[in-house]
C-alpha cells in the first residue's frame, strides 16, 4: 500500500479540493468517531473517508461522499484516469463498501481533534437543536426526548478539547468552507470564508502507518443481518450503560426461539438485559438470522458508538463467523430526500475463553473468539 | 423459600421511583420488607437521626401483589386468632439494595401515551407493565430481584438487582410525644422551600404568636476544612396559620430539624398532587413526625429534632432572640466563629444524641427490633473513618451542655482567646460529630443514669488510654471516642499522651466534672501538633 502519489504533485494544483456552504453536517457526522484524536483519512474520487481505531479491537468510518460538498475535485497527480473518471457517486449503502479501497488513494493521517474544533469555528457546533432538527426531523417527540440531548462527554474523554465552548454560539453565518490539500507533506487547509473574513487553518498531515488495517469482516460467512431503529438500539445500550459494565453480551438466536435478540450486561450491582423481538415491525425492519450468534465485546468500545446511535436512524447489525460484529448507522443529512452517509463500526470480540461472568447459559455455537494479533496477517489486499 | 409477585403500571412505577428518588436523599440503601399485604421502603440516614418509611399497599398502589412467606420461617403454633396478627409479621420478606441500583430501572418509565400516531412508531420511552419477581435461590447463589418492564414495541428489559438480607429498623416514636401537631397542603409548604438556601443547615420552626408560624433556617457550619464560614445566613418565612389546615402547637416550642431533610420531604410530597403533609411532634429533643399519604403510598419520615441547647439541669433553652443579642454582643475578635457558636448553645446539632446527659427522656430515634439486637444500631454503624478528623476532636463540648453556667464562663475565656478551644466553638465542631457516637453508646440508657455511667465510661477510657488500646475491646463495640483515642495514640508517643492524661486528671479533679478527660482527647490539638 505505498503507491501513493508522489509529492510533485502538489505543482500542478491540489490533490483534493472540496466546497461545503455548510460544515455543519460534516461536523456532526465526524463527531461520531470523534472519540479518538488520530484519523486516517483517505481520499478518492468517490469519496473521503475518515477512519479512527481503539485499542486495535473496533473501527469506526465515515464516508463523505461529494453529495455533501457543492463542489468536489480530486486529481491525483500520479494520474491514473480511469480511477478517477467520471465514477458516479455513491449514494447507497452496496456502494458503501470499504473493502473497495484502492491502493492510489490519497491517505494520511490528521489530527480529528482540531479538525473538529476548526469546523466549530465556523459556527457548526452552535445550536444542536438545529443540528439535530435537520438530521433527525423525521422523529421527534417525547418519546425520544432526552435522547438528542444525551451527555456524550463520557465516551468520548479527553479528545475534545473543550467540546462545549462553542455551544452558546448559535451564529449560523452564510458563508464558505473549502477543503484543500496540496498533496503528500502538505498540511490539510481548511478555508472559511465569511464577509469578507477569512480564516484559514492548517491542520497538519502525518504520515500514515505503513499498515492501515480494516478489521477483517467476512460477508462469506455471514451469521445474521438485522436492521432496526437506531434509537431503540441506543436506548438499549443507555439502559445497559447505567450498571457501568465492562462487557456486552450481544446475543441472537434464530426466530423459533424466544428472544431473538438481546442485549446484556452485567454491573457491579445488578445485570440486566434488553430483548428485542424479531416480530415487531416498528422495530425490527430486517431479521435474519443463520445461525445463533453469541459475541461479548467490550462495553467500553461500543458506547463509543452511541454518537453515532443517537444521530442514525437506522443500523445494521452484521456478524460474521469469527464473532466480528459490524454496525453500520444510516445518517440522513440534509434535507430529506438527500442520499444518507453511513458511519460503520467494527468491533473484535472479547476472547472467549476469558472468565467472564455467565449470566445466560451460553451457546457458543459458531462462535469462536479471535485474537486481535490475527486480523494484521489475514489483512485485505 | 419466599415468593414475592408485583405488577405496576407505568404510573406507580413513576411514583415508586420518586419514592425512591426521595429515600436516596437520605441514605444510599434502602431496606425492601415484603409482607403479605404491602411492601415497606425504609431508609435510615448514616446519622441515624433519620428514618423514613413509605409503604406501598399491595391492594391499592400495585395492580397485582403476592406474596407468600417463607414456609420454613412460619411458627407453627396455635393457629388461633390472636395469631394472626402475629403471623402476618412473621415471615416477611427482608432485603437491603443500594437505592443507586434501584433508581436507573425504574426511572422516566412513564411516557403519556403519545397523541401523534406517526410520533408513536417512534417511540422509544414509556412501558406497558412493570413486573418485579422474587428469585430466591439460596443454594445457587442466585438470589436476585428481577424488574421485569414491558415495553411498548415489544421490547423487554429484565433487570437482576441483588440485594443482602437485613434486618428491619424501625423507628420509635410515643404516642405521648405528639402534643404538637400540624397540617398543611405540601403545595402550599412547597412554594416557600426554595428560599431556604442549599447551605443553610438546620430549620426552625416556631409558633411565634396566634397569628403566624416562622420558620426560620440557619447556617451552623462554622468551619469547613481550613475555612471559617463567614456568612452566617438567615432565613425567615412566615405563614398565616390560615395556610395551615390544622395547627395545635403549644406556643414556645420552636423546633428545629435539618433543612436538607424537611426540603427532601417536602419536595417528594410535592410531587403527589393535593398531598396534605402533617408534622406531629413533642419537645425539641424528641423525634417529629411527619407523614402523608395519597393512592395506597403511605409516606412517614421521623425526624430527630435539635434538642434544646445549653440547657442545665432547669432544663429551660435560652430563646432565639437573646441568643442573637449575645451574638451581636461579642464583638470584633473572633468574631467569626464566636458568634455562630452561640447557636449550638440554643440548638445543639444532633438532638438525638444525649448531649445532655442529665436531661431528661432522651430517647434515640431508632431502636433495632429486629431479633432483639439491641446493639445491633451501634455495631451496624461504627463512625465513618471521616470523623476522625482533628476539627472536630474535642469532647469538651459535650460536657459544656451538660454542665453549669460557671463552667461555660470559665472556658468561654480561652474561647475567645484562642477561638479554636474555647468551650462554645469546640462543642459546636463537637456536637456534629461526636454526639452521634454518644448516642450510640448511651443512647438506649435511661437518661437519668446517663451522668455516672458516662462518667465511669470515661474512666475506662482513662485506663485504655494510659495502657494503651487493647484490641479485644474494639472488636465489640467502638466508640468515636475510643477511635479518637486510638488515632491520638497513634499520632502521638505514648508520653505525651500519659502527660496529657495527668493534666487532664489534673483538671478533671477540679471542676469534677469528664470536661477535661474529654479535652485530654482533644483531637483539635493534632491541628497545632501537625
Amino acid at each position: 500500500m505505498t503507491q501513493d502519489p508522489t509529492p510533485s504533485a502538489a505543482v500542478s494544483g491540489p490533490v483534493f479540493s472540496a466546497i461545503s456552504s455548510s460544515t455543519r453536517h460534516i461536523y456532526d457526522l465526524l463527531k461520531c468517531i470523534g472519540f479518538m484524536p488520530i484519523a486516517s483519512v483517505s481520499i478518492s474520487a468517490d469519496n473521503i473517508r475518515f477512519s479512527v481505531e481503539d485499542s486495535h479491537s473496533m473501527q469506526a468510518n465515515v464516508c463523505l461522499t461529494p453529495d455533501l460538498f457543492s463542489s468536489y475535485n480530486y486529481t491525483p497527480s500520479s494520474v491514473n484516469p480511469d480511477s478517477a473518471a467520471g465514477a458516479a457517486p455513491p449514494s447507497s449503502a452496496e456502494q458503501f463498501n470499504l473493502e473497495s479501497e484502492e491502493e492510489n488513494n490519497v491517505k494520511f493521517q490528521i489530527s480529528l481533534s482540531a479538525l473538529l474544533e476548526c469546523l466549530q469555528i465556523f459556527g457548526a457546533d452552535g445550536s444542536n437543536i438545529g443540528g439535530s432538527g435537520g438530521i433527525n426531523n423525521n422523529r421527534q417527540g417525547g418519546g425520544v426526548s432526552g435522547r438528542d440531548n444525551v451527555p456524550f462527554g463520557r465516551q468520548g474523554g479527553p479528545v475534545f478539547g473543550n467540546p462545549n465552548l462553542f455551544e452558546q454560539n448559535s451564529l449560523r453565518l452564510p458563508g464558505t468552507c473549502r477543503f484543500v490539500y496540496q498533496g503528500t507533506g502538505f498540511p490539510l487547509s481548511i478555508i472559511l470564508e465569511d464577509a469578507g473574513v477569512t480564516t484559514t487553518c492548517h491542520l497538519t498531515t502525518f504520515v500514515p502507518p505503513s499498515s492501515v488495517d480494516l478489521i477483517p469482516f467476512n460477508r462469506t460467512t455471514l451469521t445474521h443481518k438485522i436492521i432496526l431503529k437506531s434509537a431503540f438500539l441506543h436506548d438499549a445500550l443507555l439502559e445497559l450503560d447505567h450498571l457501568s459494565p465492562e462487557t456486552l453480551i450481544y446475543s441472537i438466536s434464530p426466530p423459533p426461539k424466544r428472544p431473538n435478540f438481546s442485549l446484556s450486561a452485567t454491573g457491579i450491582l445488578s445485570s440486566a438485559t434488553i430483548d428485542f423481538s424479531a416480530n415487531n415491525k416498528v422495530v425490527m425492519e430486517t431479521f435474519l438470522v443463520h445461525e445463533e450468534f453469541v459475541g461479548r465485546y467490550k462495553f467500553g468500545l461500543v458506547r463509543k458508538a452511541m454518537r453515532a446511535m443517537g444521530v442514525a436512524s437506522k443500523v445494521s447489525l452484521r456478524g460474521d463467523g469469527e464473532g466480528v460484529l459490524s454496525m453500520q448507522y444510516l445518517v440522513e443529512v440534509g434535507e430529506k430526500g438527500a442520499a444518507p452517509t453511513f458511519i460503520d463500526f467494527r468491533f473484535l470480540p472479547l476472547n472467549h475463553d476469558e472468565d467472564y461472568e455467565d449470566e445466560r447459559g451460553e451457546d457458543e455455537g459458531g462462535y469462536s473468539g479471535r485474537d486481535e494479533d490475527d486480523d494484521g496477517d489475514e489483512m485485505m489486499e | 423459600m419466599a415468593t414475592l409477585h408485583i405488577t405496576l403500571n407505568p404510573l406507580a412505577v413513576d411514583r415508586l421511583h420518586e419514592a425512591l428518588t426521595c429515600l436516596s436523599k437520605f441514605g444510599d440503601s434502602v431496606t425492601l420488607e415484603a409482607r403479605r399485604n404491602k411492601l415497606n421502603l425504609r431508609t435510615l440516614n448514616p446519622t441515624h437521626s433519620a428514618h423514613i418509611l413509605i409503604c406501598l399497599a399491595g391492594d391499592t398502589f400495585c395492580d397485582s401483589y403476592n406474596f407468600v412467606p417463607d414456609a420454613s420461617k412460619l411458627s407453627f403454633g396455635s393457629n388461633g386468632g390472636s395469631q394472626v396478627s402475629q403471623r402476618l409479621e412473621e415471615g416477611a420478606f427482608k432485603c437491603k439494595m443500594n437505592v443507586k441500583a434501584l433508581l436507573p430501572v425504574f426511572r422516566g418509565r412513564y411516557v403519556q401515551e403519545p397523541i401523534n400516531k406517526e410520533r408513536d412508531e417512534n417511540m422509544v420511552g414509556g412501558i406497558d407493565k412493570c413486573e418485579i419477581v422474587l428469585q430466591e435461590k439460596p443454594n445457587k447463589g442466585q438470589c436476585r430481584l428481577i424488574v421485569k418492564l414491558f415495553c411498548r414495541q415489544g421490547t423487554m428489559k429484565t433487570f437482576r438487582l441483588q440485594y443482602e438480607e437485613a434486618d428491619i429498623i424501625y423507628a420509635t416514636f410515643l404516642k405521648e410525644w405528639g402534643v404538637n401537631k400540624w397540617a398543611i397542603r405540601a403545595s402550599e409548604l412547597k412554594k416557600w422551600m426554595e428560599h431556604f438556601g442549599p447551605k443553610t443547615e438546620h430549620l426552625e420552626i416556631a409558633a411565634d404568636d396566634e397569628e403566624r408560624v416562622n420558620f426560620t433556617s440557619y447556617t451552623l457550619k462554622i468551619i469547613d476544612g481550613a475555612h471559617i464560614l463567614k456568612t452566617p445566613l438567615q432565613t425567615s418565612i412566615e405563614l398565616d396559620l390560615i395556610e395551615f389546615n390544622e395547627f395545635q402547637v403549644t406556643r414556645d416550642t420552636p423546633i428545629a430539624v435539618s433543612v436538607k431533610d424537611f426540603k427532601s420531604i417536602v419536595t417528594h410530597a410535592g410531587t403527589l398532587e393535593h398531598v396534605q403533609i402533617q408534622a406531629v411532634y413533642g419537645e425539641p429533643g424528641q423525634p417529629m413526625q411527619i407523614t402523608y399519604d395519597q393512592n395506597g403510598m403511605f409516606c412517614e419520615f421521623t425526624l430527630m429534632t435539635r434538642k434544646k441547647g445549653a440547657a442545665g439541669p432547669a432544663g429551660k433553652a435560652e430563646p432565639v432572640a437573646k441568643i442573637m443579642s449575645h451574638r451581636s454582643a461579642v464583638p470584633g475578635s473572633v468574631t467569626g466563629s464566636a458568634v455562630r457558636t452561640g447557636e449550638p448553645s440554643v440548638i445543639s446539632r444532633k438532638s438525638v444524641t444525649p448531649a445532655a446527659p442529665s436531661m431528661v427522656s432522651v430517647q434515640p430515634v431508632v431502636a433495632a427490633k429486629d431479633n432483639s439486637r439491641s446493639e445491633s444500631v451501634s455495631t451496624e454503624m461504627p463512625p465513618p473513618p471521616l470523623r476522625v478528623t482533628p476539627r472536630d476532636g474535642s469532647v469538651s463540648a459535650v460536657s459544656n451542655s451538660r454542665d453549669s453556667q460557671a463552667l461555660l464562663s470559665g472556658t468561654r475565656q480561652s474561647s475567645l482567646s484562642t477561638g479554636l478551644r474555647g468551650s462554645l466553638q469546640p462543642r459546636q465542631s463537637q456536637s456534629l460529630f461526636i454526639m452521634d457516637e454518644d448516642d450510640d453508646v448511651f443512647g438506649p440508657s435511661p437518661a437519668p443514669a446517663g451522668d455516672e455511667q458516662y462518667e465511669a465510661l470515661l474512666d475506662d477510657l482513662d485506663d485504655e488510654d494510659v495502657l494503651g488500646w487493647d484490641a479485644s475491646l474494639g472488636s465489640e463495640r467502638v466508640s468515636f471516642v475510643e477511635l479518637q483515642e486510638r488515632a491520638v495514640n497513634a499520632d502521638k508517643g505514648k508520653g505525651v499522651v500519659r502527660q496529657e492524661r495527668g493534666q487532664k486528671q489534673g483538671r478533671a479533679e477540679e471542676s469534677g466534672s469528664y470536661v477535661e478527660a474529654t479535652q485530654r482527647k482533644n483531637v483539635v490539638k493534632g491541628l497545632f501538633d501537625d
